[in-house]
């Protein structure tokens, strides 16, 4: 092989790869007065997801630059803002309640009273600090042609008939699983690890993500999966397929509340609160609703819509989510093991 | 400081920098749940045992099937392709073909093999032909049986074949969502342990120890291995005692299952493609994904270039055959408190992250051996009278320079898949992967399996493109 030829080709890729640095590092010029730095998770950011069009509708609004980060969940959200204290933050979408305690306990809040009169459901809690822009309770879904009897209760999921048909997600590494397992330990309380060290027998895998387990379910290898309430509309929206129906169990269900904040070191609060507004609005909130399949923070715009067709049920409150200790659900799920 | 010394610091430098940059935010150190820890650690060991010893079984016979029909270049590169599908795929074929599954540690077993033997024979066929070449004709002449070759072969090889079990224990050692979704409730293991220290108890000590602890075990147990030289024959091969076609059955029928399951869900995923292809720039993460896997495999070949400049060294080479990079999550964390995506662009820190994780991998899967198997040649040239740097682009990158090219096929293959690493990285939608994964956590699997056609074609393409780097500019024996 020819040397210089070797050569050549090195001296070509380092040339590139300095290019591609340049290129891409560049420095990003903002109007910091005009600029809204926004935290939040995947798929509210997705092309499909509830994020593009509504960034795109308020900066026609308001003649501003919303700046969107993507950080991978609602974990490393809290870890990014508590690593990069002196970083920008406006506003953090995404939020999800089990790492609420955290999040009012290592982090500073700018209080959001004055948006709380925004929601005037009662259904939908409001914090000091914390507003939520959707919900939705966590139940199991089935496919009606498959299971003619599915359980209504707790213990239903014992039974034998529904031997390896539960999937069900890894709570180490996954919220919905780590919701099912708050759910196990609120329901069943001291009986949790009896309850599901009998459940093994009846799970069909659990699995390191919610798109895995779901997936599972949807490629027929497992008959219940635990997702959202939510979740059978995207079925009968985008497949026309209405076998997918949510289970109504008789105990309170599982809640997920995907709330907004803005950290205390906000350099533009007025403008964050507006896009808090803008996003409480009933236009903002159908758009999420429907890109999202969640319930939205204004209950009244599920009217004539598929989600108003979603069986009503009950669900646990903040207050009983504050007595659970992440912690303590993860041991619980290692005395399983 | 010589340029050689300079060259080993920054490559130690660059593999060690997660856990530089770790080390030095730590304020506090916690112990380890010892009981806790030990009981994964065996679980771990034995998982990756298991699951490397059947690959490594597959593997060889797959291999034995390649040789037989040596002709047929593409069937190769169809082995490789379960590597490159998305997990969940690999593990409903798996569903599917046995019914009931058994989860556990016959699950891991079974899906890790399921993953890997492709690559295993692909890579054992390799060896095969430029190891035993001249054996195998001489052999035939003399009338030798198959027997009688193979254990002589496997006797020959047995240094090489260790090496190969050691890369498939470290990928299996530190997998991560194998061994929790096919593992049922047993599945726990290291990789899973250290990820739940960062990413639940955010308690970056235990982090920082048990990776280091990875790393060092599987240091103690490569020791021995990087003692040994091999000898490289590139002399014309003769495929008929080795030639084993029915050697191929297991790895064929584990790659057509696999992608006729991807196939079924072809006409709804297009369906969906089709409706989302109004808001979401394809082409982009298209581009990217180019970028992104053509990136990492050139800078592959630059890294193992630079690493074969700096060898031969007493202490260089056990470090990189023992090195275990530490996990996606821990480089992960590390870079990003370091702002390494913001400061160097996502596709930049990707395309560096993904070979810090796979440089000492890579190394240790042909590198190691085809280096080292020229030192007689370069001791030669030295007593000579050659200067160093006549060895290097005389001697050693000529001969050296398919096997780096097979080092950054495989790197530019894994990159093009890569979602893990990425999605901490770079925007859910910027590369074809991080798009397959978000269509999936979106409820559009189908659209998800289509879209992995189109990152098949891209990994087979970059790994074909590599390939052929390797043999057109690669030493030829005249």
């Amino acid at each position: 092989m020819d040397s210089r030829k070797v050569g050549l080709g090195i001296l070509g890729f380092l040339a590139l790869a300095v290019w591609s640095v340049y290129f891409y590092t560049k420095p990003k010029l903002y109007n910091y007065q005009k600029t809204l730095i926004v935290y939040s998770y995947p798929s509210f950011l997705n092309a499909w997801g509830p994020g593009p069009i509504l960034v795109k509708e308020f900066e026609a609004q308001c003649d501003c630059k919303i700046n969107l980060v993507q950080v991978e969940d609602s974990t490393l959200i809290l870890q990014k803002l508590l690593r990069e204290r002196e970083k920008r933050v406006d506003l953090v979408l995404g939020l999800d309640q089990l790492h609420l305690p955290q999040a009012e306990e290592k982090l500073s809040w700018q209080p959001l009273s004055e948006l709380v009169e925004l929601l005037p459901d009662r259904e939908v809690p409001a914090h000091h600090f914390f507003l939520p822009l959707d919900w939705a309770p966590l139940t199991f879904i089935y496919r009606k042609s498959e299971l003619k009897n599915p359980p209504r209760s707790i213990d239903d999921l014992l039974k034998p008939e529904y031997k390896s048909t539960i999937a069900l997600q890894d709570p180490r590494t996954s919220t919905p699983g780590l919701q099912f397992l708050s759910w196990i330990s609120l329901v069943k309380k001291e009986n949790a690890a009896t309850f599901l060290k009998q459940l093994k027998h009846n799970i069909h895998s659990i699995s390191p993500s919610w798109s895995t387990a779901y997936g599972l379910f949807k490629k027929k290898q497992a008959k219940l999966a635990y997702s959202y309430l939510t979740s059978p509309v995207y079925h009968w929206v985008e497949e026309k397929d209405s076998d997918y129906q949510p289970i109504v169990f008789k105990e309170s269900l599982a809640v997920q509340y995907e709330w907004m904040a803005i950290p205390e070191g906000s350099s533009n609060v007025p403008l964050a609160k507006e896009f808090i507004k803008f996003l409480l609005s009933d236009s903002a909130q159908k758009i999420v609703m429907e890109k999202n399949y969640m319930f939205p923070a204004q209950e009244r715009i599920m009217a004539q819509t598929p989600f108003a067709q979603l069986p009503l049920v009950k669900t646990f409150s903040l207050q009983d989510y504050a007595t659970l200790k992440m912690k303590e659900l993860l041991d619980l799920w290692s005395q399983v093991q | 400081m010589s340029i050689k010394s300079l060259i080993r610091f920054l490559i130690a430098l660059l593999l060690l920098s997660p856990f530089l940059v770790l080390v030095s935010e730590l304020n506090s150190w916690n112990h380890i749940p010892y009981a806790q820890f030990l009981h994964i650690l065996s679980f771990t060991i034995l998982q990756a045992s298991l699951s490397s010893f059947s690959i490594l079984l597959f593997g060889f016979l797959g291999a034995l099937g390649l040789v037989h029909f040596y002709n047929w270049k593409k069937l190769e590169t169809l082995l490789l392709l379960p590597s490159l599908v998305p997990t969940l795929f690999v593990l409903v074929a798996c569903l599917k073909f046995f019914n009931p599954f058994p989860f556990g540690l016959t699950g891991i077993v079974i899906v890790q093999t399921a993953l890997y033997t492709g690559l295993c024979a692909v890579s054992l066929k390799s060896l095969l032909l430029t190891k035993v070449g001249t054996w195998s004709e001489l052999a035939l002449v003399e009338g030798a049986t198959r027997l009688a070759f193979l254990k002589v072969v496997l006797s020959y090889l047995k240094k090489d074949l260790a090496l190969l079990l050691l890369f498939f224990f470290s990928l299996t050692f530190s997998s991560l969502s194998v061994p929790l979704i096919a593992g049922g409730f047993t599945g726990q293991t290291l990789e899973l342990f250290i990820y739940e220290k960062i990413r639940i108890d955010q308690d970056f000590s235990q982090a920082f120890a048990l990776s280091l602890f990875q790393s060092l075990f599987l240091l103690a147990i490569c020791w021995k291995l990087s003692r040994f030289h091999t000898s490289l024959n590139t002399k014309p091969f003769q495929p008929r005692l080795l030639g084993l076609w029915w050697g191929l059955i297991p790895v064929l029928t584990i790659t057509v299952i696999i992608l006729w399951g991807q196939l079924l869900d072809l006409p709804r995923g297009f369906q969906d493609l089709k409706q989302l292809h109004s808001v979401v720039s394809f082409s982009s993460a298209l581009l990217h994904s180019v970028f992104i896997s053509l990136g990492a495999g050139f800078f592959m070949i630059f890294l193992l270039a630079l690493t074969c400049y700096a060898l031969p060294h007493p202490h260089f080479r056990p470090f990189l055959l023992s090195y275990l990079a530490p996990s996606t999550a821990f480089l992960g964390v590390a870079w990003l408190s370091l702002d390494l995506p913001e400061f160097l662009s996502p596709l930049v820190a990707i395309i560096l992250g993904l070979c810090v994780l796979t440089l000492p991998l890579i190394y240790r899967l042909q590198v190691d051996g085809t280096f080292y198997a020229l030192l007689p040649q370069m001791e030669v040239a030295q007593s000579l009278g050659a200067s160093p740097s006549e060895i290097y682009w005389k001697i050693i990158l000529p001969q050296v320079w398919p096997a780096l090219c097979f080092g950054a096929a495989l790197m530019a293959f894994w990159a093009s898949g890569d979602f893990a690493f990425s999605s901490l990285m770079a925007p859910s939608t910027f590369s074809l992967s991080l798009l397959i994964k978000s269509l999936a956590d979106s409820y559009r699997i189908e659209a998800a399996s289509s879209l992995a056609w189109l990152n098949l074609i891209l990994g087979l393409s970059v790994w074909i493109f590599f390939r052929r780097l390797g043999y057109v500019f690669g030493y030829r024996p005249h």
